[in-house]
């Protein structure tokens, strides 16, 4: 994992980006999952769609968990509700990270060219 | 860090998602259309079946401008799932007015994503944005000169045959 910068981390695991391969490391309950771009986007789509609400209000013992299996990644998730929050905050986490990444670099390329 | 969003695409979450809810929007205005042309061939009016028709193109056409737009810039544009398109209609009239009334909604939707685009800096998307604004001018022009018709001529007698005849000849010239 050396070569892999943690982009966001919280106690549930964390997201390592790989500057090498060009894809995000996922590392989860123990497992190391490899993500493209699209496909972060598609489970962080995949998690803020779940309504947790609902699933809070639902006394349907079966709307205690959430299976979100995206397309493009070779793993299926299944989620308890307090799973759930944490792995939204993950991915919320390491997006506004990697936001915070892209305007960094503008600035420092920016500053290159005037 | 490599900058790996940028590089993959050039697009914001934000504003690929707002591109997919157009797409959505110009999708639904097409099937309405198709099936507003549907109800005016079922009837009899002719010319306003085949203004609906080519008015049903022409949004799949804008449809198609933002979805090869988004893709172009490294997004994922979103094929989508259009239900509740309505078969029956209140009335000749009343097709035109929703007709404008949808058209009202589409350049509203352009301008909050205009004013989106402006916040988030994306000036890109901003400038694309433009053609179909001042398009919003002549597709709002032309619904509302249809409904103005039905006042002009009126409905009683031949009414509805005349304005079925002038729908043909609704243009906009800026």
């Amino acid at each position: 994992m050396s070569e892999n910068r943690a982009v966001f981390r919280n106690e549930i695991g964390c997201i390592y980006q790989d500057d090498k391969q060009g894809c995000f490391v996922l590392e989860y309950n123990g497992y190391k999952t490899i993500l493209s771009v699209p496909c972060f986007f598609c489970i962080k789509k995949a998690v803020d769609k779940i309504d947790v609400k609902a699933m809070i209000a639902d006394p349907d013992p079966a709307s205690d968990i959430a299976i979100i299996s995206p397309h493009s990644c070779d793993r299926c998730f299944v989620l308890t509700i307090a799973e759930l929050l944490s792995l939204k905050e993950l991915f919320a986490g390491a997006k506004v990270m990697l936001e915070l990444n892209s305007i960094l670099q503008e600035r420092i390329y920016s500053s290159m060219v005037i | 860090m490599k900058d790996l969003l940028r590089l993959k695409t050039s697009l914001t979450e934000e504003v690929e998602s707002l591109l997919n809810e157009q797409i959505k929007m110009e999708a639904k205005s097409s099937a309405i259309y198709l099936a507003m042309a549907s109800w005016c061939d079922r009837h009899g009016f002719d010319n306003s079946a085949d203004f609906f028709y080519n008015q049903a193109e022409e949004e799949r056409v804008h449809m198609m401008k933002i979805f090869k737009y988004v893709n172009d810039l490294g997004g994922a544009a979103v094929s989508p799932e259009i239900t509740n398109v309505p078969t029956e209609f209140e009335s000749f009239k009343g097709i035109f007015e929703e007709a404008l009334q949808q058209e009202i909604a589409v350049t509203q939707s352009f301008n909050r994503i205009a004013a989106k685009c402006q916040a988030l800096q994306d000036f890109t998307t901003f400038n694309f944005l433009a053609w179909f604004l001042n398009e919003q001018v002549e597709e709002e022009y032309i619904a509302r000169r249809c409904l103005e018709l039905f006042d002009v001529i009126g409905e009683e007698g031949i009414g509805r045959y005349t304005i079925d005849k002038q729908i043909a000849h609704v243009k906009y010239e800026a």
